[in-house]
């Protein structure tokens, strides 16, 4: 997992590469950009109101927040006529800009499929995605790493947590982990994606070990999300143009494949959560 | 179509029995080697003067020229050596070979040219470059170190990617459309260090060949070239040797008779130390590439002829001693050079090749070992038959079997998270029937026309997955598994690729040339990158790849001035590709076992102009060449189905390389290069997802690097050679980059950063950083000749 994903592979070998390299920040003479929408939904099995975050696309070199959509109407629907409508904002708070909670609480059952939909000038928005069972977490662990506490200086931050758990073999299985540090979410570097199939894996995870580091008396979560096949791409095509070299050695860089109809960018989720604490001792 | 092919052979038979029937004539044939140490030589030419015709020695070193009885006045001629004149009666069938002396035997570096002396305005073909190995020792490299690819990313008609990797591209075709062979042998990955340098290693080459049109019906295989590298055979007069010291590698070759006249040997090696200093440096990391060239003959009667060869090289990276990858190529080449009857001349090789790669993580729980494999076994039968100096008949069977093992992920330690997983292993079997006639109709016309059948088997044992939507690579759907037995067919392709060249004299040194050739190609790189890394994998035509298939027409003046000395050329090309493999965007080429649904064939058009001036003896040699191309796709599923510039559409490119002989110990050497930035694909926009701040792409391509252009200089000092000195050494200093160009090698972008590389700027922010590669960089190589 500390190799993010194998599509990194390229990258790897670019920056062994660029050991012989230099690197200076360019002007790029671009033209204006197309104003896509950007959907961000996430539904998952945690009874509480859930989001939709509606925004747009903006030039490369603008500053300022990303524009967001103020006067859309969304709402969720489900394979048994269930329907759950959201509002835009209600607290007002500026860190919420774009998003619409559900107005009432609820949480996603697996088997079940959830529509969301996204009205905004007379364009209907739409996307599917089921919800699949996770695996849970059986229990966590921690260990020094001795490469990271020789190599750290200014912080204390070498501890990792040890991820246990199995990992069902007769189903195929994709996996989103989060790592938060004290209630934040954590990266070992900002475009890390921690997105697994499992064509690869064996029946047993046994102190699989996390990507990022903790200091003593930190609060380490770990979460798994389930996604399914179309969420799990998704991820995938992200990693890709997160870290790309614009097709040098990498694919050429595209956006990522949605679910959202209309040629909107982003996705719309739905998983099952398994999650476990563990304060660093 | 089968049919068809049968019927034409037969046609071209019959020709053959009718112009083969008048019995009152010999055969004067042989060999053609240099005086000083054994070694055949390729395309040298033999002028009968009473007949006003001749011969070229094929690539073996072998002639043979029919003749009624009489006495003629031969002259041979080749580049660098004395041109010798023999008279010759011919009363009999007569086998006799000739040696010839270099003209430069004080510079012994420059031997080995492979070229006749007119052969760019007398020899049919066209659109192809020979290259003098001799001379590229000469010529500033990277790190010092000669390189074979790199000259030929200079020639016209061939692009780079920029710089710092072995990939080219000819004529609008990807860098997977070129078949490159050592000793007959495919390579598939010619990159050593990350493509910084080739796996030719340049004491080893005797010569080499560049197709990039017009291309014989001997070879086929792959759309847009062919190259031909021929190593030596070895010193069969005396033991010699030589030893070089590199910035970055050292290399030795030994070489020496093993019985004198009759069969010899050659033991070339070479090797990176940059994990020595890695290892001063009590660095963790190694880093290393060695590569292998042997080769052992015998050449007792001029009947039978045997020849060993084999290739070996590998790279090595190892960090921090738990993770590394590795790849490497390991070919052997079995010849034997029969002469049924001094008319009929023929080769036989067995060839093995092998490619693999490998990346390994030591880790208790991550550890895994993922392992890839192409291997090719081939049995080649090439027969010539020189009906009379007018009349040559080249035919042929190739058979190769190819097994594709696309990857192996094993766990290696038993708490590993992984498991055993293996993609499917794909199996083919690839025929190619040939017949190709030169024919001279008069002292001016020259045509060579002839056919390629290849049938290509797609077979077992493997298994075959049937899609609900084969081009559906987010819902899969397997529909049906059918399983193949061990070489049960799957799938066959076949096809006929017509080749025919047209040379026609307007003067004593100018002529005119026409071409057309059909490739095809069933071997289809895993690539989506513009430069293919070790990593990527081969796939075979199979039920989701159909061959790929181009069609190219080429037409050229050539023009020699100053008897021979100075070659003038243009040539203008256009080339149209069916069924190009790309794939889908964002396709997931890495470990996919579904990887058939990934694949997007489209077509692909190219044209250009090319103009080569060169100039081949006196103090200053060298060469300078323009070409202006355009190349374009179309792929369904690609780009929203809209044509695209290709990745390696580089319009305008001019490149000049050159020595000067300042006089017995110097010898300068300069290079220029200037080419239109490559296209590139750039964000326009960005946008908030998921906590990320991911690029927003309009278009594929849609961007130019700046133009590339760089200079370099070297300067060879080479010891006098005195009699009681067994030994002669050289110096080469080299320059790279004279003036420290910033070129550009690829851009990407980033949250900006401050000076201890945190992020940096208000959230959202985003900038494009450019790579650059080498500045100006001096090097030093030491070689000794013994």
């Amino acid at each position: 997992m500390k190799n993010k994903n194998y599509i990194a592979i390229p990258l790897t070998y670019l920056t062994l590469m660029l050991a012989f390299s230099c690197e200076e920040v360019v002007i790029i003479n671009l033209p204006e950009t197309e104003r896509k929408i950007v959907i961000e939904g996430l539904l998952t099995d945690e009874f509480k109101s859930h989001y939709i975050r509606v925004s747009q696309v903006m030039d490369f070199y603008e500053s300022g927040a990303f524009p967001v959509v103020t006067d859309a109407e969304v709402f969720v629907t489900t394979d048994e006529g269930e329907m759950f409508r959201y509002i835009y904002n209600p607290t007002g708070e500026i860190l919420y800009a774009g998003y619409y909670f559900s107005e009432q609480e609820y949480a996603g059952r697996p088997g079940i499929s959830y529509s969301m939909k996204v009205l905004l000038g007379g364009i209907e928005f739409t996307a599917i995605d089921s919800m699949v069972g996770v695996t849970s977490i059986d229990s966590l662990g921690t260990r020094i790493n001795e490469d990271e506490k020789a190599n750290t200086e200014f912080d204390s931050l070498y501890w990792e947590v040890l991820l246990y758990a199995s990992e069902p073999q007769e189903v195929k299985n994709y996996y989103l982990f989060n790592f938060y540090r004290n209630g934040q979410l954590a990266r070992d570097d900002v475009t890390d994606i921690y997105a697994f199939d499992d064509t690869a894996l064996g029946g047993s995870l046994d102190g699989l070990a996390s990507p990022v580091f903790y200091a003593k008396g930190d609060t380490a979560t770990v979460e798994i999300m389930s996604l399914t096949r179309s969420g799990y791409i998704y991820y995938f095509d992200l990693v890709n143009i997160l870290n790309n070299d614009s097709g040098f050695f990498s694919p050429p860089p595209t956006n990522p494949r949605s679910n959202i109809s209309e040629g909107a960018v982003g996705i719309w989720q739905v998983s099952a959560v398994s999650r476990k604490k563990l304060v660093i001792k | 179509m089968v049919l068809k092919f049968f019927a034409i052979i037969a046609l071209m038979v019959m020709a053959l029995t009718i112009t083969g029937n008048a019995q009152d004539k010999f055969t004067l044939s042989g060999y053609v080697r240099d005086a000083e140490n054994g070694e055949e030589l390729i395309g040298v030419t033999l002028f009968i003067s009473e007949l006003n015709k001749g011969a070229v020695t094929n690539v073996y070193g072998f002639y043979s020229l029919t003749l009624a009885p009489g006495t003629y006045t031969l002259t041979l001629r080749y580049i660098g050596f004395k041109t010798k004149q023999v008279k010759m009666d011919v009363t009999a069938n007569l086998s006799y070979n000739f040696d010839m002396i270099s003209e430069l035997i004080a510079m012994k570096e420059v031997v080995v040219f492979a070229e006749a002396v007119d052969a760019n305005v007398s020899d049919v073909s066209m659109s192809k470059v020979d290259l003098n190995i001799g001379q590229i020792k000469k010529l500033p490299a990277l790190l010092g170190e000669p390189d074979l690819l790199k000259t030929i990313q200079m020639l016209p008609g061939v692009i780079s990617a920029g710089e710092g990797t072995s990939a080219y591209f000819v004529r609008g075709g990807s860098s997977d459309q070129n078949l490159i062979l050592i000793d007959e042998a495919p390579i598939y990955d010619p990159s050593h260090l990350f493509g910084f340098l080739s796996i030719f290693n340049s004491d080893a080459i005797k010569g080499s060949e560049l197709y990039k049109g017009g291309i014989p019906a001997k070879y086929g295989g792959r759309l847009s070239s062919i190259l031909d590298v021929r190593t030596k055979d070895g010193n069969n007069k005396k033991f010699s040797g030589s030893f070089g010291i590199g910035s970055i590698a050292s290399r030795m070759l030994i070489e020496g008779p093993l019985r004198k006249d009759r069969s010899s040997f050659l033991v070339s090696a070479r090797r990176s130390y940059v994990d020595v200093f890695l290892a001063l440096a009590n660095n963790n990391n190694r880093v290393y590439f060695y590569d292998i060239n042997a080769k052992i003959n015998w050449k007792g009667q001029n009947n039978n002829r045997f020849f060993v060869t084999v290739y070996s090289g590998r790279d090595a990276f190892i960090l921090d001693q738990d993770f590394g990858f590795d790849w490497g190529n390991t070919t052997a080449t079995i010849r034997w050079n029969h002469l049924f009857n001094e008319k009929l001349f023929s080769n036989t090789s067995l060839i093995v090749s092998n490619f693999d790669y490998g990346l390994e993580l030591t880790d208790p729980v991550l550890g895994f070992l993922w392992t890839s494999t192409i291997q090719e076994f081939s049995f080649k039968e090439d027969l010539t038959y020189y009906v009379s100096p007018d009349n040559e008949l080249n035919f042929g069977y190739h058979l190769s079997y190819h097994k594709f093992l696309p990857g192996k992920i094993t766990p290696n330690a038993s708490s590993s998270i992984f498991s055993t997983v293996e993609l499917e292993k794909l199996f083919a079997l690839d025929h190619a029937f040939y017949l190709e006639n030169q024919r001279k109709l008069s002292n001016k016309l020259l045509i060579r026309y002839g056919v390629r059948l290849s049938v290509f088997q797609n077979v077992g044992a493997s298994t075959i997955y049937t899609y609900e939507d084969p081009k559906d690579n987010i819902n899969i759907r397997i529909t049906e598994a059918i399983t193949y037995g061990t070489l049960e067919k799957i799938i066959s392709y076949v096809n006929l690729e017509p080749r025919v060249s047209i040379r026609y004299n307007t003067g004593k040194h100018a002529s005119v040339k026409l071409s057309y050739n059909r490739m095809v190609q069933n071997v289809h790189l895993i690539s989506s990158g513009t430069v293919p890394l070790p990593f990527n994998t081969w796939y075979p035509s199979y039920p989701y790849l159909k061959p790929q298939i181009a069609d190219q027409i080429a037409g050229g003046y050539f023009r020699n001035f100053r008897n021979n000395n100075y070659e003038f050329s243009v040539e203008g090309y256009y080339k149209w590709l069916n069924n190009v493999t790309d794939f889908a965007d964002n396709a997931d080429i890495f470990f996919n076992p579904n990887l058939s649904t990934e694949f997007r064939q489209g077509i692909s058009r190219s044209y250009g102009l090319e103009l080569l001036l060169k100039k081949n003896t006196g103090f200053l040699t060298g060469f300078a060449s323009y070409t202006y191309s355009k190349a374009e796709r179309q792929i369904e599923g690609v780009n929203d189905g809209n044509v695209f510039v290709a990745n390696y559409d580089r319009r305008n490119a001019f490149n000049v390389l050159g020595t000067y002989e300042f006089n017995r110990k110097w010898t300068f050497g300069f290079g220029f290069t200037y080419g239109t930035g490559r296209p590139i694909t750039l964000a326009t926009g960005k946008y908030g997802v998921n906590g990320y701040v991911p690029d927003f792409i309009t278009e594929r391509n849609g961007f130019r690097l700046p133009d590339y252009h760089r200079m370099d200089l070297s300067a060879t000092l080479t010891s006098k050679k005195n009699k009681d000195r067994k030994w002669k050494s050289s110096w080469v200093f080299s320059i790279y980059n004279v003036y420290n160009r910033k070129n550009i090698f690829t851009i990407f972008t980033r949250q900006p950063q401050d000076d201890n590389g945190d992020p940096s700027g208000e959230p959202g922010a985003k900038e494009f950083v450019a790579v650059y590669l080498f500045p100006v960089l001096p090097s030093v190589n030491y070689n000794i000749r013994f």
